[in-house]
């Protein structure tokens, strides 16, 4: 389906920045194959952003950063000082706020302190590594053999050879070891977290099992989010998932380009129920965009490159931006390999169109005639009305001999 | 449920670690703070140290230096905001949860500082000898009235941006120059990711309406090297 003007701006923008699919620069470039005004108008746009990114940017020299430097050292204790409009009322309710806090102060039972209910548990400060000072107020909490504490208004039972810091501060545990079940009672207004190597769990109010593999909800429901604050997705009672999350096994493709790519990373065996990892591959992919953008082709190669072994729609998108980073260098045959690739082995995806009238189209520029009429009668014969049907049937009654009269 | 044990000498040897290094590791501006930052640093910036507070601002005045330079173009103000955001970052370490790397977190402050400056309106006037201040030498390979022109062309497509929103223009360029991914550009200037789509297609809009009126800059920036494709 041809793209609109107000489309094809928007795809502009995108491609200036380095954020367009290899699908629709070709469909960027079939637009301005038929339309001047947005040629135009990409060409600017391409132009500013070239101009705007080689311009050297301003830089303080030596003697103004040691000036900067001095300043903000120098300022690092004190408070921000700002203009108050409005000095008095908000006085008032810092007075209101401090006396709710001590309200909540003397009902709540010391709460930084852990209560050991019963088991074999340790609790130590932490201490800065090397160090002899508390470090950042947590409480290292140990279990050989399996106990109950009480954290704040939360109860955790841990399981044997389970070692966690409570930040009582930000009601936040930090579990480095083991697994433990934690029961959080309902409380507006205050979060619960659990923070692995990987992944954080947030509750308000339920009862969940958490280790460094996996998070599993008994009752309410939690939130689930890497490390990276990017949200992998919720539970509800009953609900369970496992990091990293299993892969789909892939066909191993009959030829490959000749820098062959390493093989994927088996992940354990796991039961997840939610699709964590598809925000992260996106960033990914946008990073080889860039990349590619950038005219650094094996850049983007590496960084595609795990991402073979993902879902459908990802492992399309790498395997297309990874063909289109030999095009970049001018590898026309690998370029091509590695788009036979995508349109063998994803055959539904949109990459797979883009990528069977690349192959076409690289095929007629590169004196392979019959080779591109064989790739463009395909085309034809499986997208007649696919996004470069127009631009294929043209090709092809370019390239087509003449018919005997 | 299973337990896991704990990651052992050999953990860097495991599927999982690879999975993490190789597929869960985002560019770096959005890096998690567990895998990119020092966590003692972390800490003695959180602490108020000195040694670590210097460490940060080594680490990352350069990058603070060129995000406000390239989203308020040419300032005599460079100095000032940089400064600003140093001395807003140091006060607000207390409140950094290492969610995101410090690198982000710089950033959001770098960014926040260069819009309260441009919506301020207060644009002083840039001499010459200020365009570049820095020591360090540029690329040599450029010769010295190509990069003349460059900067001045620079410095004009930044005057006509200069009447774009500060909104608009802070969107349109980190998401096209700093090549931020439309997400990124949301969480760092605060906003929804409709807005910012938005914001960056009436920048670019507004942008090409005024460039289209002034022939010579076009023909400049056509003649700049820019091919209509790619």
């Amino acid at each position: 389906m041809a793209m609109s003007c107000g489309q094809v701006g928007r795809l502009s923008v995108a491609s200036a920045g380095g954020h367009a699919t290899e699908a629709e620069r070709l469909e960027l470039e079939a637009h301005f194959a038929t339309c001047a005004r947005c040629t135009a108008e990409h060409a600017i746009v391409l132009g500013a952003t070239r101009v705007l990114r080689s311009a050297e940017p301003g830089a303080l020299s030596s003697a103004a950063r040691e000036r900067v430097r001095r300043a903000a050292l120098a300022q690092r204790g004190h408070a921000p000082v700002t203009a108050r409009r409005f000095g008095w009322p908000l006085a008032g309710g810092a007075v209101l706020a401090m006396a709710a806090a001590v309200a909540i102060w003397i009902g709540v039972r010391n709460p930084s302190v852990v209560s050991v209910i019963g088991g074999d548990v340790t609790v130590l400060p932490e201490f800065a590594a090397g160090g002899h000072e508390p470090r950042g107020g947590g409480l290292i909490v140990r279990s050989e053999k399996g106990g109950e504490v009480k954290l704040a208004d939360a109860s955790a039972a841990l399981a044997p050879a389970t070692e966690l810091v409570w930040r009582h501060d930000k009601r936040v545990v930090e579990l480095r070891e083991g697994s433990l079940t934690v029961d959080v009672a309902h409380r507006p207004g205050q979060h619960f977290e659990v923070h692995t190597r990987f992944f954080v769990v947030e509750v308000v109010g339920t009862r969940f099992v958490v280790d460094p593999g996996g998070v599993q909800t008994e009752r309410g429901k939690v939130r689930v989010w890497s490390r990276d604050g990017i949200v992998i997705g919720y539970l509800d009672a009953g609900q369970s998932w496992r990091w990293p999350p299993p892969r789909p096994q892939r066909e191993k493709p009959a030829s490959e380009p000749t820098e062959t790519p390493a093989p994927p990373t088996q992940a354990p065996a796991t039961t997840a129920v939610l699709p964590p990892v598809e925000d992260a591959a996106a960033i990914r992919l946008a990073r080889a965009r860039r990349a590619l953008a950038r005219g650094n082709a094996g850049e983007a190669r590496r960084i595609v490159r795990p991402l073979f072994g993902l879902g459908r729609d990802v492992a399309a998108e790498a395997r297309a931006i990874y063909a289109e980073s030999y095009l970049s260098e001018g590898r026309y045959e690998d370029a091509v390999s590695g788009y036979r690739v995508v349109f063998r082995d994803f055959p539904h995806t949109p990459q797979a169109e883009s990528a069977l009238y690349a192959v076409a189209q690289l095929d007629s520029e590169h004196g392979k005639p019959g080779e591109a009429r064989a790739s463009l009668q395909a085309y034809l014969a499986r997208y007649p009305h696919g996004r470069f049907a127009k631009e294929a049937a043209d090709r092809l009654a370019r390239i087509s001999p003449p018919q005997p009269r | 449920m299973p337990r896991r044990g704990s990651p052992g000498p050999d953990f860097n040897q495991t599927a999982l670690w690879r999975y993490h290094r190789d597929v869960e590791d985002p560019r770096g501006a959005m890096a998690p703070a567990a895998t990119r930052d020092d966590p003692v640093l972390v800490a003695g910036c959180r602490a108020g140290e000195a040694t670590s507070l210097e460490q940060f601002f080594v680490t990352h005045v350069h990058y603070v230096e060129r995000v406000i330079s390239r989203l308020t173009g040419p300032t005599p103000d460079l100095e000032d905001l940089v400064q600003t955001t140093f001395i807003q970052a140091f006060q607000s370490f207390g409140r950094y949860r290492g969610e995101a790397s410090l690198k982000t977190w710089v950033t959001r402050i770098a960014v926040h500082t260069a819009l309260h400056q441009l919506r301020s309106g207060v644009r002083r006037a840039v001499p010459l000898e200020l365009v570049s201040d820095a020591d360090e030498p540029s690329d040599p390979t450029d010769a010295p009235d190509q990069q003349a022109a460059s900067r001045q062309l620079a410095r004009r497509l930044h005057a006509l941006l200069d009447r774009i929103a500060p909104k608009k223009r802070v969107a349109f360029l980190l998401y096209t120059v700093e090549e931020y991914s439309i997400e990124e550009v949301a969480a760092l200037t605060e906003a929804s990711k409709a807005a910012t789509k938005s914001r960056i297609w009436f920048a670019r809009r507004e942008l090409m309406a005024m460039v289209r009126g002034q022939t010579d800059l076009r023909q400049l920036i056509e003649a700049s090297g820019a091919q209509p494709w790619r």
